[in-house]
């Protein structure tokens, strides 16, 4: 491996290959705080641009653009609770709420070192285990699939609050949406009584803008417009009890979004949506989630950049896309005349580690770039409201439109911002509906592939010992309130028992 | 300030729900249009919109039942507290400005066509800044004359999307 690095420095560390890496991470930074058009969409719009490069420095800007992409992204989450990439639409509960109390500038410095740690371990993770990954994750059929969709829906459960039904309510409806357009397994047109545009289904990204963007924006007037928050210098700074509380959840995040991030399709949003799942359940602040807590933030955070690296695990060794942007990077591989797969890695060395390096620079020079930056950003809520909403509404729009170029991305953020906004008002919650309009296709997609695999023998393909162990995390998962509750009422005392435990077992010692 | 609400039925959280459970419904009969299964032995496109209507329908009409038995006060259910403590002015006035902000939106979307994308949001910017918020003109044109310039930068110049120019676009004019 050290051979291997070596090699990959040397091909990334020009000049040139550095240059355009900032100018990747840049312009990825600036397409991530635009709500709407990610870094699929970036990434696809600059393949023109890298044309004239050399593969390695097309590639490697092309992976800033990537990587600035997630961190913009949560940016506007933070600042406005506006999403710009569906990955963040988590970082809106946690950090939105900082930002409220005065607290943007922890709430961006701990998202991008959250981000920087995770993105380096998941790095060295990838260098390390890559083809042995690549090979587990081809060992994951439909089955398997159908199991971490399971997982994945059973999470409802940790977003719904005390009012269990509600949520499960708001994640059929996300469920329900995704079923309208065509679909996956005959190729029926459902639910989108003759029109062209709902062929494609109900778009994603403008169902969240609307939700989150144009709905907070309709909630601050009504609540009379939020005043410009002035805050402290002090305060925009992180403290030692900040990094404290985040090193734990940095950590469960980086593990879970890795695991995830190797499985083509589970894609990065489920990763942040499990990572803040699992905050939930196992945090020791998890009941001030939702309230701004650091671990909200930085968990989901990790657990994107995390899978987002990962996402190259099946891209690179086995030429399959672990997500819509790496499958967008996919096709610029093509364009390079590169073809991904198990040899990549014996017959271009110099391509594949000096891109792998490059993510480590372009990590670097994200980290460089907005940490110092993040008390800069959080000054945007210095701006009076009156002056702030139009601008949301236009960058909403604008970024709305250059999703698909369509005048009906447009309705659908109007539409769905006045869902959001009686949302709400009726203090429903959003997570269990974004979750289950990202989790319907690929639960439908993995069903239809196992009932096809299953055949005459029902559901006996789900008897596998990996699928097994998934379903039982499900099952725990879900009944986690009703163990937990019963847990607590036999040991009331458990803190000042185990701190009595703790403090006999240090008497021993000594 | 805020002050929790009578444990008693809510009329919009009720209708809220009965929206919830009419959308079940509505997704479930619609499903019967579609097979339940394929050629091929495997799942139709009826399975997941029938199940999860009719899961959807029961849950509505549980939260239904819950809400008329006395309006359950709980975290995330809907109208825990009331937050409002303007006075009646206030409260029209607020009204009145979520109106015209959802109806500037609506104007909006509907001349992009005719005046362009770019152009319009601009204007859109320009109403909302000096009429509904009643800043200063020379503020309020400064801020959409801000807001044109950094689009067109970022949409048009930099990321190179085709905006919609309405009738401003030269293709349009060639054509007369």
């Amino acid at each position: 491996m050290i051979e291997n690095l070596q090699i990959g420095f040397e091909a990334a560390l020009s000049a040139e290959n550095v240059l355009w890496c900032f100018v990747g991470v840049l312009l990825g930074t600036i397409i991530g705080i635009l709500p709407g058009l990610g870094s699929a969409t970036g990434v696809a719009i600059l393949i023109p641009v890298t044309l004239t490069f050399s593969p390695l420095t097309a590639l490697i800007m092309l992976a800033g653009i990537y990587h600035g992409a997630q961190f913009g992204a949560t940016i506007t989450a933070i600042l406005i609770a506006t999403p710009g990439e569906a990955s963040s639409v988590i970082s809106t509960l946690d950090g939105y709420q900082m930002a409220r109390k005065g607290r943007a500038g922890p709430a961006l410095a701990i998202s991008a070192l959250g981000a920087f740690v995770s993105a380096m371990v998941s790095l060295v993770a990838l260098m390390a285990v890559a083809p042995f990954f690549a090979h587990l994750a081809l060992d994951f059929g439909p089955p398997e699939m159908l199991a971490i969709m399971i997982l994945g829906l059973c999470t409802i459960v940790v977003f719904s609050g005390r009012n269990l039904p509600l949520g499960l309510a708001m994640g059929l409806i996300g469920v329900l949406i995704a079923c309208i357009g065509v679909d996956v397994g005959s190729g029926t047109a459902r639910y989108t009584f003759g029109s062209v545009e709902l062929f494609g289904g109900v778009p994603f990204v403008e169902v969240m803008i609307g939700l989150f963007a144009i709905g907070e924006l309709l909630n601050q007037l009504h609540l009379g417009m939020a005043a410009p928050i002035k805050a402290r210098f002090r305060d925009l700074l992180l403290t030692k009890q900040d990094l404290k509380r985040a090193t734990a959840p940095t950590a469960r995040g980086t593990v879970i979004g890795f695991l995830l991030g190797c499985l083509p399709g589970a894609g990065t949003t489920l990763a942040s949506f499990m990572a803040y799942g699992a905050e939930k359940t196992f945090s020791r602040n998890r009941k001030k989630l939702g309230t701004g807590a650091i671990e909200g933030v930085v968990a989901p955070d990790a657990a994107t950049n995390a899978a987002s690296n990962a996402n190259f695990i099946p891209t690179l060794a086995l030429g399959v896309p672990g997500g819509a942007t790496t499958a967008v990077l996919l096709g610029a591989f093509l364009v390079y005349g590169i073809q991904p797969g198990p040899l990549l890695f014996e017959n271009q060395p110099e391509l594949v580690w000096g891109l792998l390096v490059s993510f480590f620079i372009g990590n670097v020079l994200l980290l460089v770039l907005n940490l110092p930056l993040a008390p800069v950003f959080a000054q945007l809520l210095r701006i009076r409201y009156a002056f702030m909403y139009p601008l949301i509404i236009v960058t909403s729009l604008l970024g709305a439109y250059s999703v698909k170029n369509s005048m009906f991305s447009v309705w659908v953020v109007i539409i769905f911002g006045l869902v959001g906004y009686a949302m709400k008002r009726l203090n429903f919650p959003m997570a269990p509906l974004v979750l289950g309009l990202v989790i319907g296709p690929l639960f439908e997609k993995a069903l239809v592939q196992t009932s096809v695999l299953a055949g005459d023998d029902g559901f006996a393909v789900l008897a596998t010992p990996a699928t097994l162990t998934i379903l039982v995390l499900a099952a725990t998962l879900v009944t986690s309130p009703l163990w937990r509750g019963r847990l607590r009422r036999r040991t009331p005392n458990a803190p000042e028992q185990g701190k009595a435990k703790d403090h006999a077992e240090k008497g021993s010692h000594e | 300030m805020s002050s929790p609400v009578p444990a008693v039925p809510r009329r919009p959280v009720t209708l809220a729900y009965g929206v919830i459970a009419a959308l079940g419904a509505a997704f479930c009969v619609g499903s019967f249009a579609y097979d339940w299964s394929n050629e091929d032995g495997s799942i139709g496109s009826a399975v997941l919109p029938r199940v999860t209507g009719l899961l959807l329908l029961l849950v509505g009409l549980w939260l239904v039942r819950q809400e008329l038995r006395g309006g359950s006060v709980r975290e995330g259910d809907g109208l825990v507290v009331a937050d409002e403590d303007h006075s009646p002015d206030e409260a029209r006035h607020i009204r009145r400005k979520l109106v015209t902000v959802v109806a500037t939106m609506v104007v909006t979307a509907l001349v992009i066509p005719i005046l362009g994308l770019l152009l319009s949001l601009t204007l859109m910017t320009l109403f909302l800044t000096a009429v509904v918020e009643k800043q200063s003109l020379l503020r309020s044109l400064l801020v959409s004359a801000m807001t044109f310039g950094v689009s067109y930068l970022i949409f048009v110049a930099l990321l190179r999307i085709p905006l919609p120019l309405g009738l401003l676009d030269p293709a349009v004019w060639s054509v007369l």
